[in-house]
C-alpha cells in the first residue's frame, strides 16, 4: 500500500536500534508509550523488553505488533482475553516466559498522572528518534546491497518500511530482480517522485555494471535473469550504462 | 451537691463552711449515681443501644440481621485504576465535582520485587457499628432497618459535619446543591430502589474487581467470596470498631 | 412570666438605659467598636453560610471539618461552664470566700454561653433546621444532642438563677435554679469532650481523657475570665475593689494554681501516653510537639497557658490583683489557642494514614479564612459588648 508521508503527529515513537545486526542494542524510547484504550492506563516502556530482558526486535515486531505505535489499541481484540490466549503481550506474559498477564494486574496498569510518559496519542513524540549507524546488507555476494538506516531515519519513520514492507528479522527479506516493483521492499518511496528511481540502480547496487555483466545478462535462463523481462538484447545492454533516468520511467 | 431543704434560709447562720462542706460530701455520694447518665448523656445511651451490636467479626458473620444485607467485595488486586468505577458512580449519583463517593488510592511499596504499587478502592463502608450513625444529633443519618444501607435523610440534616469527623473512613462529604451531607448509598436512590440489581460501581468495573450482592443469601457470590478460610479477607480499620460491610480480599 | 407584674420589677429599664448612655466617652466608644465588631462578625458569617457557601469562604474542607469556629465554640461555652462552676463554689457549695463574685460570674457565664451559640450558628449549614430537628428528630446517642441541649437548659437554668440574684431575697431559689445550671453546665461539658472522645476514628482525641480535661480546664477558664473581667469592671465602674471581693479573687487566683498544676500533669501524661499509642496518634502529637504547630502548642499553649500564668499567679501571691490580671489576660488570650490546636490536631493526620497511600500520606494543613476569624472575632465582640453593657446595666452587680 502506498504510504504517503505521515505528519509529524504520527511520528513513530517506537524506533528500532541495531537490533537486527545484533543481539546487544539499546533501547531509550524516553517515557514510553501511554495506552489508553480500552481502559486506561497502560505504559509500555521498551527499556524493560530491549535493554533489560535483551529481545530483539522481531520477537514482537513480527506479527505482535506493528511498530506504529499505539496501532494495537485501535483494535477491537486488544483486549485482556486476547492476552489470555496469547495474542500481543499474552505471546509471552503467559506464566513460563514471563508473567502470566492474569497476574499482578498493577505491574503494567499504572496511574499515568505524574509519571514520564513519551508517547501519548494525539501528540508529537518529544523525543529525537534514535539514529541508526549499521548498516544492512540485503542480499550476497555482488548483489548485495548495502542499506543505511541513519539516512533512511529522519526522512521516514519506522513504521513506514515495518513490518509491512521489510520484515524485522534477519535475513527475512529476499528481494529478487521480480520483485522491484512498486508495491514492494523500497520501491514505492523510490520511484523517482518521492526520491531517486530505482531504475538508478547504480545507486544501491554499486558497481552494476560488472555485477550485470557477470550475472543476471549472461544468464539467459536462470532464475532472476533480466531476459525474462527485457527479451531484447541490445536494449538491455543500453540499459546497463544507462546516464540517471529522470522523471518517469518505463514498466 | 448539696441537698435544696438544706438552704432554707434560717439555716444559714448556723451553717459554718465545714459543717456545709461535710454534707456536701455525703449527699454529693448519693445523688451521684442519679446524674450520671445526664453527665455522661450520649456517651452511656450510646453504649446502651450498641450492646447488641458488640460481637466479634466472626459472630456477626454468622448472622445477618438485614435482608438482604448488601455488602461490597472488594477484589483488590485486580483493580487496575482505569478508574471507571469513579465516572460511573459520578454520573448515576450526580457527585459534583468537589466531592466524591468513591476513589481509587495507590499505596507504593518501591522495595517489592514483583508489582510495585497496589490500587485500593474505598467507599462508604456501610458500618453495622456506625459511628456517624451515633453522632448525627437529628438522626439524619440512620442504618436502614431493612437492607443495612447507611442512608441519608436530607430535609434533617443541619450541616454540622459531626458525621463527617467521626467517620472512620472518610467517606462524606458536604454536597451544596442537595444542602446535605453526601455518601454512597449503594445507588439506593438511582438504582437499587428503581428495580436495578446492581450498583453503577460494580457494573462499570471492567476488572470484576467489584463484587456486589446479598450476604444473607448463601447463594450469592459474595457469601461465597468470604466465608472460606483459604483467601484471607479483610476490612479496613477494623481497630476503630465500626464493623465495616465491605471486606477487601486477593484472588 | 405571669407573676412578675405583682412581683417588684429586678430591672428598672429606664434607670438602667440612663446609666449606659450617661457613661464617658471611653466606655461609649468601645461600647461602639465592639457592637461594630459584632455586626461585622455576623455578616460576615451570614455571607459566607448564605451567600458565598462556606466551601468557598470557610477553610475548613473534606478532611478537615470543623476548625477554627467549633474551637470557638468550645473555648466559649467551656469558659461558661466554669464561670458556672467557680461562681458555685460560693453560692451553692457554701464556701464564703467565693459568694462575692456569683453574680457577676453568672452573668458571664450566660453572655459567653450566647456569644458560643453566635458563632456556632454561623458554622452549620443550616442554624434553624437544627432548632426544628434537634426537637423533633433527636439522637439519643448523639453527643451533640446532648450538649447542645444541655447548654440551652443551662441557659435557662443560669438565666434564672441570675434573675433570683438580682431579687436579692431569692436565695434559695436562685441556689436551686443554680445548682440545675451547675448540673446541666458540668453534664454539657463533659459531653461536649465526650462529642470528641468518642470518636474511635480519630486517635489523637479517642478515649477517656477529653471529657476529664475539659471539666479541668473549664474551671481554669473560669478563673482567669473572673479575674479578668472583675479587674475590668472595677476599671469601668470607677471603683476600688472592695476587701470581700478582693478576698474573692484571692481564691479564685489560688485556686487557679492549683488547677494549673493539675492541668500542666495531665497534659504531660496524655504525650506520653500518646508517644507509645497508635502511629496516626503519634503523628498527630509530633505535629505538635516538632511540626507546624510546634509554637502554637510550646509557645502559647504550654507557655502562655500554663506556665507563664503559673509564675505570674506564684509571684502575685494571689494578693497582687494587676500581676493576676496580666495573668488571666495572657491565659484568655493562650487558651482560645489551646481549643483550636485541639480541634485541629485531631484531624490533620489523614485518616489512611496507616494505610501509606500516596494521597494520605501528608498532614492535612488548614489555615483560617478571612470568613471564619471575622466571625471568631464577632464573637468575641458580641462577649465583650454584653459585658459592657451589662456593668451598666445592672449596675455593676452591688452585692447586698
Amino acid at each position: 500500500m502506498k504510504k504517503s508521508r505521515i505528519f509529524l503527529i504520527l511520528l513513530a515513537s517506537v524506533c528500532m536500534a541495531q537490533i537486527c545486526m545484533a543481539a546487544e542494542a539499546t533501547f531509550s524510547d524516553e517515557g514510553g508509550i501511554l495506552y489508553t484504550q480500552p481502559v486506561p492506563s497502560v505504559i509500555f516502556r521498551h527499556k524493560y523488553h530491549v535493554d533489560d530482558k535483551k529481545l530483539s526486535c522481531e520477537k514482537c515486531h513480527s506479527g505482535l505488533f506493528e511498530m506504529e505505535a499505539l496501532s494495537a489499541q485501535e483494535k477491537d481484540d486488544f483486549v485482556m482475553e486476547s492476552l489470555y490466549r496469547g495474542k500481543y503481550c499474552g505471546a509471552c506474559h503467559n506464566g513460563k516466559d514471563a508473567f502470566a498477564s492474569d497476574t499482578q494486574c498493577a505491574r503494567c496498569h499504572v496511574r499515568a498522572e505524574g509519571l514520564e510518559v513519551g508517547y501519548v496519542k494525539g501528540k508529537p513524540a518529544p523525543y529525537k528518534i534514535p539514529v541508526y549507524n549499521t548498516s544492512i546488507f540485503l542480499g550476497k555476494g555482488e548483489m548485495q546491497v548495502r542499506f543505511n538506516h541513519e539516512k533512511h531515519t529522519p526522512p521516514a519513520n519506522c513504521q513506514d518500511c515495518h513490518t509491512k514492507l521489510f520484515s524485522i528479522k534477519k535475513g527475512s527479506n529476499n528481494i529478487t530482480v521480480v520483485d522491484h516493483n512498486p508495491q514492494k521492499y523500497c520501491f514505492g518511496c523510490h520511484d523517482g517522485k518521492k526520491t531517486f528511481s530505482w531504475y538508478d540502480c547504480n545507486s544501491c547496487h554499486k558497481n552494476w555494471t560488472e555485477i550485470a555483466q557477470a550475472g543476471p545478462i549472461t544468464s539467459k535462463a536462470g532464475k532472476g535473469s533480466c531476459y525474462k523481462c527485457h527479451t531484447n538484447d541490445s536494449e538491455l545492454k543500453a540499459l546497463v550504462k544507462p546516464p540517471l533516468i529522470q522523471g518517469e520511467g518505463e514498466g | 451537691m448539696m441537698d435544696s431543704s438544706k438552704l432554707k434560709p434560717e439555716k444559714h447562720a448556723k451553717e459554718s463552711p465545714a459543717y456545709l462542706l461535710e454534707m456536701e460530701r455525703r449527699e454529693f455520694l448519693k445523688i451521684g449515681l442519679k446524674i450520671t447518665g445526664v453527665l455522661a448523656g450520649g456517651s452511656v445511651l450510646s453504649l446502651i443501644s450498641n450492646v447488641n451490636k458488640a460481637y466479634s467479626l466472626d459472630a456477626y458473620r454468622n448472622k445477618y440481621p438485614y435482608k438482604p444485607h448488601y455488602t461490597m467485595v472488594l477484589r483488590q488486586d485486580r483493580c487496575i485504576d482505569c478508574k471507571l468505577c469513579m465516572q460511573a458512580c459520578v454520573t448515576t449519583n450526580h457527585v459534583p465535582d468537589y466531592g466524591w463517593r468513591t476513589m481509587i488510592l495507590k499505596r507504593e511499596v518501591p522495595t517489592s520485587i514483583d508489582q510495585k504499587w497496589d490500587f485500593i478502592p474505598i467507599l462508604c463502608n456501610q458500618c453495622n457499628n456506625p459511628p456517624c450513625v451515633r453522632t448525627c444529633p437529628t438522626r439524619a443519618t440512620y442504618k436502614d432497618k431493612t437492607n443495612g444501607i447507611v442512608m441519608m435523610d436530607n430535609k434533617k440534616c443541619i450541616g454540622c459535619k459531626s458525621c463527617m469527623m467521626a467517620c472512620p473512613y472518610d467517606a462524606r462529604y458536604y454536597n451544596e446543591a442537595k444542602k446535605a451531607i453526601d455518601k454512597c448509598d449503594f445507588c439506593f436512590e438511582a438504582r437499587l430502589s428503581k428495580g436495578v440489581k446492581n450498583v453503577a460501581c460494580s457494573e462499570a468495573c471492567p476488572a470484576d474487581v467489584r463484587v456486589f450482592g446479598d450476604l444473607s443469601d448463601p447463594e450469592s457470590r459474595v457469601y461465597k467470596l468470604i466465608h472460606q478460610l483459604q483467601k484471607p479477607v479483610w476490612v479496613l480499620r477494623e481497630e476503630v470498631g465500626a464493623k465495616p460491610n465491605i471486606f477487601y480480599m486477593k484472588v | 412570666m405571669a407573676g412578675f407584674s405583682k412581683a417588684r420589677m429586678f430591672l428598672n429599664i429606664k434607670s438602667a438605659y440612663e446609666r449606659v448612655t450617661s457613661s464617658g466617652m471611653v466606655y461609649l466608644i468601645f461600647v461602639g467598636l465592639f457592637g461594630l465588631l459584632m455586626l461585622i462578625g455576623i455578616g460576615a458569617g451570614i455571607y459566607a453560610l448564605f451567600i458565598a457557601g462556606s466551601r468557598h469562604a470557610y477553610g475548613t474542607y473534606r478532611e478537615v471539618p470543623v476548625a477554627i469556629l467549633i474551637s470557638t465554640y468550645v473555648y466559649f461555652v467551656v469558659a461558661s461552664t466554669g464561670l458556672c462552676l467557680v461562681s458555685s463554689i460560693g453560692y451553692i457549695f457554701g464556701v464564703r470566700d467565693f459568694m462575692p463574685i456569683a453574680k457577676r460570674s453568672v452573668y458571664l457565664s450566660i453572655i459567653t454561653i450566647l456569644a458560643g451559640f453566635l458563632v456556632i450558628g454561623l458554622e452549620i449549614e443550616h442554624p434553624f433546621r437544627m432548632a426544628l430537628y434537634n426537637i423533633l428528630s433527636p439522637n439519643l446517642s448523639s453527643n451533640i444532642w446532648w450538649m447542645g441541649t444541655l447548654y440551652s437548659f443551662a441557659l435557662v437554668f443560669l438565666t434564672i438563677e441570675f434573675i433570683f440574684l438580682l431579687k436579692e431575697e431569692k436565695h434559695k431559689k436562685a441556689a436551686i435554679a443554680g445548682l440545675l445550671g451547675v448540673i446541666t453546665e458540668v453534664a454539657a461539658n463533659t459531653n461536649l469532650g465526650g462529642v470528641f472522645a468518642m470518636m474511635h476514628g480519630r486517635p489523637y482525641w479517642y478515649g477517656p481523657y477529653l471529657p476529664v480535661y475539659f471539666l479541668l480546664s473549664a474551671m481554669i477558664t473560669g478563673c482567669a475570665f473572673i479575674i479578668f473581667f472583675f479587674v475590668l469592671s472595677h476599671w469601668i465602674n470607677r471603683k476600688t475593689i472592695d476587701q470581700p471581693t478582693k478576698k474573692a479573687l484571692e481564691s479564685v487566683g489560688k485556686l487557679a494554681i492549683l488547677l494549673l498544676v493539675i492541668i500542666m500533669i495531665f497534659t504531660v501524661w496524655k504525650m506520653l501516653t500518646t508517644s507509645i499509642g497508635r502511629a496516626s496518634a503519634i503523628e498527630a502529637m509530633n505535629a505538635l510537639i516538632a511540626g507546624p504547630y510546634a509554637f502554637s502548642f510550646w509557645g502559647i499553649e504550654v507557655l502562655g497557658g500554663m506556665i507563664i500564668p503559673f509564675v505570674l499567679l506564684l509571684i502575685s501571691r494571689t494578693k497582687n490583683i494587676m500581676i493576676m490580671f496580666v495573668a488571666s489576660a495572657i491565659m484568655i488570650f493562650s487558651i482560645f489557642f489551646m481549643r483550636l490546636n485541639m480541634v485541629v490536631v485531631g484531624q490533620i493526620v489523614p485518616l489512611y494514614f496507616e494505610l501509606s497511600v500516596n494521597e494520605y500520606s501528608k498532614l492535612h494543613t488548614y489555615s483560617p479564612s478571612v470568613s471564619e476569624i471575622l466571625v471568631v472575632l464577632g464573637g468575641v465582640g458580641f462577649c465583650v459588648l454584653a459585658f459592657l453593657l451589662g456593668e451598666k446595666i445592672f449596675d455593676g452587680f452591688k452585692q447586698t
